[in-house]
This record gives C-alpha cells, sequence and structure tokens, in this order.
C-alpha cells in the first residue's frame, strides 16, 4: 500500500493542478512530461538496453519539425502526431543500420555522428525546414480539441508521459524486453542464447526515436517554434544527464530525472529573487545543477529512483 | 461637502483598483521584465544589456520616476535556452505581471516568447535580435530596435563599392542565420549594381582557422570581401589576409563591430571598415555627456561599457521618453501610441535622430560606416538609409 502511495498521490495532484497552480507551474509541468516521453526512450535504449546514444535529441527534433510541417500543411494532430512518431521511428531505424555492429564508444561516436547529420539536414533543407531561421509552429489543429491551449497540451502530454511509462514497463515484462536486457548485460552470452543482437539493437533505437518524435512533437506546440539549434548534441546530453541523475535502469528514474532538469533551475531562480543583492544573480543556477549533479553521482549512484526506494 | 469628500474617497478607490489591475503597475512601480542571457554562450552581451537598461532606469528613478512611479526591471536568465525563456515568459508574466518586455536577447529565444507576451497584451520593446519578425508585419506592441542583416549590410556596401569602384565582391559568411541573412542582403544589392559574386565562402561556427577561404577569396581576385562574422572569426579571417599580404577591402557586418576587435586584434586589424548601427563608447575624444555617461557606468558597474549598454540604454530611454509621454495611467495602448510619436535628436553617443511612427515600428533605420585607426573605430560616413 505504501508503495503505491505515493504514485496515486502524485496522480491526483496532476489531476488538480491546472486548476490550482500559476501557468508558470503548470508549464513547468508540461515540460516535466515531455521530457518523460522522451526519457522513456533513451530509458529503453541506453537504460535497458545499454546501448550509448549521444543523437536522442536529433530523433526529437525530427518529431518536432515532422509536426510543424504536417501542421502547416493542415493536418489535424489526430495524424500529424502518430505520422511525427512514425517518421523519427524510421530515423532510428536508419541510425540503427549502422550501429548493429557497434559498442561502446564506437556506438556512441556513430551516433553522434547521425544527430550532426540530421541537424545540417534540418539547416540545409531550407525549402522544407525554414533552414537556421527555423520556423513558427501554428495553433494545433485537432479534430478533437476546439484549441490545444496550454491546458490541454498539458493534459495531452500527461496522458501520453504515462502512457510510455506504462508502455514500457509492459515490454519490459515481455520476452522482447528481456532480450533487450540480455543485451545489456552481456551481447555475447545474449547471442550464444540465440538472441539476435542485431536486431535487438534495431528495435531498441527504433522505440526509442519513436517516443522521442512523440516528445518532439508536443515540444514544437509548447515553444511554438523550433530551429535546428535547439536539437544539438547539448539536448542529447541533457537527456542522458537526466536519466543518470533520476537512476538508469529505473521507470521512476525517468521520473524523478524530468523533475529535477526542469523543476530545480526554476527553484533556484525563484530563490535567487529572494537572495540578498548583493549576490551575483547569474550562473548559480548552472553551480547548484552541477553541485546537485555531483552530489546525487557521489551518495546515490542509483541515482534518485535508488534513493527513494531506500527512503521508502 | 461631507457627500463630496466621500465620493472622491470612492472614485480615487476606483481608480487605484483599475490601476492595480493593470498587470505590472503599481502607484509606486512600474515592473518592466527582460529576458537575458546571462551564464550561457551569449553571456558577453546579456550581461550588458542588462547593465545598460538599469543604468538608463536607476539614473530615471533617482530623478522621481516616471510620474511618480519607479521602474523596476525584472531580468530572468534564459541561458540562451528557448525552454528556459519560455518558462521566464511565465513567469514575469504571472504573479504581480510586468508591464512591458525590454531588450528579450537572443533569436530563438525571442521568437518562443515574443507571441506569448504579445498576447498577455504586453508590450515587447527593442528585443537584442536582428529579425525582421520583432517589427514585421505590423503589430501595435511589437517595436524592433536593430534592422535585420539583410537591411543593415546593404548600404554600407553599396557605398564603398561605388565610392571605391569595387567590381569584384566576394563574402566570407558564418553558415548560420546570421552569415545567410547578410548573403541575402548582398545578393539584392549585387542584382541591383549589375555584379556577380566574385567567390563565396563560408565557415561553420566555433571554427579558428580561415586559411583555406582567404586563399580562395584571393585567388578569385576580389576587390571587396564582406565579413559576415563576429569577434573571433573576424580577427582571424583579416589578420589571415594580412598576414599573406592581401589587401582586399574588408567590412564587416554590425556583428563585428565591437572594440574586441582591436583590442584583441591589435595592429593588424587596422583597416577594416565595419557596419555601425550605435557607436561604441570610447573614452577618448568623448564629448562631456558621454565622458560623464562612461564614468557613471564605471562607477556603477565597475566595467567597461560598450556598444550592447549602449544599445541597451538607447532603447531604454526611447521607452522612459514613451512613458513620460503616456501619462500619468499608463497602458499598453497608450505607451505605443506615445512611441509611435517619438522624435529623439541625435544624442550624445552619435547615434542617429529616431521617428517610429504607426506605420512603422522600426526604431533603427540608418546605418553608417566606421573604420579601425590607430587602433579604435573611426566613423567614415554619415549614416546612411537602410532601404526598406
Amino acid at each position: 500500500m505504501r508503495r503505491h502511495a505515493l504514485p496515486l498521490l502524485a496522480l491526483l495532484a496532476l489531476l488538480v493542478a491546472p486548476a490550482l497552480l500559476s501557468p508558470w507551474v503548470l508549464s513547468q509541468l508540461s515540460f516535466v512530461a515531455i521530457y518523460i516521453v522522451a526519457g522513456a526512450g533513451l530509458m529503453l535504449l541506453t537504460g535497458y538496453a545499454g546501448q550509448l546514444s549521444l543523437c536522442h535529441a536529433a530523433f526529437v527534433g525530427i518529431g518536432a519539425y515532422a509536426e510543424t510541417i504536417l501542421q502547416l500543411r493542415g493536418w489535424p494532430l489526430e495524424v500529424s502526431l502518430p505520422a511525427a512518431a512514425l517518421l523519427a521511428a524510421l530515423a532510428g531505424l536508419a541510425a540503427a543500420w549502422p550501429a548493429r555492429r557497434l559498442a561502446g564508444i564506437y556506438l556512441a561516436i556513430a551516433t553522434l555522428s547521425f544527430g550532426f547529420i540530421v541537424q545540417e539536414g534540418m539547416v540545409r533543407w531550407e525549402s522544407l525546414t525554414g533552414g537556421n531561421a527555423g520556423l513558427v509552429v501554428v495553433p494545433a489543429r485537432s479534430l478533437l480539441v476546439p484549441a490545444l491551449d496550454d491546458t490541454a497540451l498539458y493534459w495531452l502530454a500527461w496522458t501520453l508521459a504515462l502512457a510510455a511509462l506504462w508502455a514500457l514497463g509492459r515490454l519490459l515484462a515481455s520476452s522482447v524486453g528481456r532480450s533487450l536486457v540480455a543485451l545489456r548485460e552481456d551481447a555475447v552470452a545474449a547471442a550464444i542464447l540465440g538472441i539476435e543482437t542485431a536486431h535487438a539493437r534495431t528495435l531498441a533505437f527504433t522505440l526509442a526515436a519513436a517516443l522521442a518524435g512523440v516528445a518532439g512533437a508536443l515540444y514544437a506546440h509548447k515553444l511554438r517554434f523550433v530551429s535546428p539549434e535547439q536539437f544539438d548534441l547539448t539536448m542529447s546530453i541533457e537527456f542522458l544527464m537526466m536519466l543518470t541523475i533520476g537512476g538508469l535502469g529505473t521507470r521512476t528514474g525517468i521520473v524523478l530525472g524530468a523533475v529535477f532538469l526542469i523543476v530545480l533551475p526554476q527553484l533556484i531562480a525563484q530563490l535567487r529573487d529572494l537572495l540578498p543583492t548583493g549576490l551575483p544573480p547569474a550562473g548559480l543556477e548552472l553551480f547548484a545543477f552541477g553541485l546537485a549533479l555531483v552530489l546525487s553521482l557521489r551518495f546515490a549512484p542509483a541515482g534518485l529512483a535508488g534513493a527513494l526506494r531506500r527512503f521508502l | 461637502m461631507r457627500f463630496l469628500c466621500i465620493l472622491l474617497v470612492c472614485l480615487s478607490c476606483c481608480v487605484r483598483a483599475a490601476l492595480a489591475a493593470l498587470p505590472g503597475v503599481t502607484p509606486t512601480e512600474i515592473r518592466v521584465g527582460s529576458l537575458q542571457d546571462l551564464s550561457g554562450p551569449i553571456a558577453a552581451l546579456g550581461v550588458h544589456f542588462r547593465n545598460g537598461t538599469q543604468m538608463r532606469f536607476d539614473a530615471e528613478n533617482a530623478r522621481g520616476g516616471v510620474h511618480g512611479r519607479q521602474l523596476k526591471l525584472l531580468v530572468e536568465d534564459t541561458g540562451y535556452d528557448p525552454k528556459r525563456a519560455v518558462l521566464a515568459t511565465e513567469k514575469l508574466l504571472g504573479g504581480a505581471g510586468i508591464f512591458a518586455a525590454i531588450h528579450n536577447l537572443g533569436s530563438p529565444v525571442v521568437m518562443a516568447t515574443m507571441p506569448r507576451f504579445l498576447e498577455a497584451g504586453v508590450p515587447h520593446l527593442f528585443p537584442a535580435a536582428p529579425l525582421r519578425d520583432v517589427y514585421e508585419p505590423l503589430h501595435p506592441l511589437k517595436f524592433g530596435m536593430s534592422p535585420s542583416y539583410t537591411l543593415s549590410v546593404p548600404p554600407a556596401a553599396r557605398h564603398l563599392i561605388e565610392e571605391n569602384g569595387f567590381k569584384r565582391v566576394g563574402i566570407l559568411y558564418q553558415d548560420d542565420d546570421m552569415g545567410r541573412e547578410v548573403l541575402r542582403g548582398m545578393d539584392g544589392l549585387l542584382g541591383e549594381l549589375g555584379l556577380k559574386w566574385c567567390a563565396q565562402t563560408s565557415y561553420k561556427r566555433g571554427a579558428t582557422d580561415f586559411s583555406s577561404q582567404i586563399a580562395r577569396l584571393r585567388a578569385a581576385d576580389c576587390d571587396f570581401v564582406v565579413l559576415a562574422t563576429v569577434v573571433r572569426e573576424t580577427i582571424g579571417a583579416y589578420a589571415e589576409a594580412r598576414r599573406t599580404g592581401w589587401q582586399a577591402t574588408m567590412l564587416v557586418t554590425a556583428s563585428g563591430y565591437t572594440a574586441q576587435v582591436h583590442q584583441l586584434g591589435g595592429a593588424t586589424m587596422e583597416g577594416l571598415y565595419g557596419v555601425v548601427l550605435l557607436p561604441h563608447p570610447y573614452a577618448e575624444a568623448a564629448n562631456r555627456a558621454l565622458a560623464d555617461w562612461i564614468d557613471a557606468y564605471r562607477r556603477q558597474f565597475k566595467a567597461e561599457p560598450n556598444t550592447w549598454d549602449v544599445f541597451a540604454w538607447v532603447g531604454a530611454d526611447l521607452f522612459v521618453r514613451a512613458l513620460h509621454a503616456a501619462g500619468a495611467q499608463p497602458t499598453p495602448a497608450k505607451l505605443a501610441a506615445a512611441l509611435e510619436q517619438l522624435r529623439t535628436p541625435r544624442d550624445f553617443f552619435g547615434g542617429p535622430a529616431f521617428a517610429l511612427s504607426p506605420g512603422d515600428h522600426l526604431a533603427l533605420q540608418q546605418v553608417r560606416i566606421a573604420r579601425i585607426r590607430n587602433g579604435r573605430w573611426e566613423n567614415v560616413s554619415d549614416y546612411l538609409n537602410v532601404k526598406r
């Protein structure tokens, strides 16, 4: 009962949040949900399948651009969002092809290259993407919802976030999920046991990219503007950091990592307003973020999820 | 009489209540928001934009504020991250709110946040992003300071090309939005002049070696080169050209017009032309008002001012003037109307006169040319009109 109390409380809080909280806090929660969706994909690929990826931002970007372009062409959200996920999944398939036979640092370099290629494509394909100038995201067209305002986006983001977490759980409980974990634990042993490791890697990349694509589509609507520089290596590293701090290999880690990444800088910004004016205002967020990162890695190597498990 | 007093008290309460209902305005202060990068990749600009704005507000507050209200500047650090910028915008618009947003910094930050300010009825003033979107299409609450690179470079380039009879024009541009804007503007200019590109070269942001690009431009025998570069790249490219003995005339865009270019580049940078939007505040040979301003800046911030401080101070000054003209009960509409009617003379910085209008919300529509001589930028032309 105690185990379920916290998630139930959290769910209840999410349900009442739009009625009680300010747009600022609601926005943070929306970003947390978006990062949970993206994080679920990366957790599947890196946390469970053990494949280090430095191009997750590229998949998010493909989803964001796909959603933006399809919406500009009048596609409704009910069609454009799955299409964005599908296009991102195809990109994942493309990224997996050279990665089938690579592991460790070599896989990381291959994914890094893929990320650069995708970003360069966003810049060069000006007729489609607007190039460096980017694209303004039009108000979402939907068959079911009259207008995707910030509150509607909050509900959509959290529905998809919870669905992503649930789907991840179901996948991991299946034979496919166990194959991915076996790949992480020992790829050679997995191959000996008859697991098609190349196939498993491909599946992991494709599913991770699909989830990232969904996150990208939501991200585009939240920001209302997409440009190539947003989906760079920095964002990919942000996702990796999020999962490391949250706790690799756990679904709770995705949620805690997303909360940490999004909410902590805002808390610091709010606290800074209360500090004496003699203290320098700039860079406090970065300093505190870095300190929190070091402390959590030093004292909570299993991440915040591990620390929470010990506490409960 | 008693009834009249009661009526007056009730009326004054209603007025106070109405004032309190206007976001960012109270009987004692006007809150103005600003999104700056104070810790990210362009923090070097963000700090100066904050300083220049704060300095102008502090000067006005020392004189009693605007119609008795102190100006409070609320700066949020975005770190040049659009996601943080969106959250910072929500923070500024929540709670007591803000009356206006000024000098928001960075193109992706501005593009992600400007719609939110405008939807909330908050004037979006003079963002530090040379985008056409910040002044076009016309919007009642949207006012731009700098023309886009597409507009600002051609007048200066045309002046030099026509004055010197250049025929072989080349370009070295940063392969990003800024560089491509310059390329687009110069494409139009060359078309008007009946010229073709002699050579086009580019580099990726972060590049430090320009030997191949300069060699290519020189091999094509360009006699005039536009540098769509920032500080380090301007120094690198120009120094490379001079190191190899190539004396082609080079004009750097406003992105490279900073004191850092000659401070870091040294004597090698002599002769470089630059596009000037607003001048750098040199202490040497400064007029009395400028010298006093520089001293005040140094006292307040313990640092040297630069062009970005001037930008910020000038933009804040336009805002303060318009706020005075908007009257004791300011509203966003009254502020916008006051801005549109504003006429300012040339200032002590050496900047141009400003004249916004109901049909045109771009403040700066003139550029001039400067050249590095004796270790500093010296103006070599008067202000040239940009073509709209």
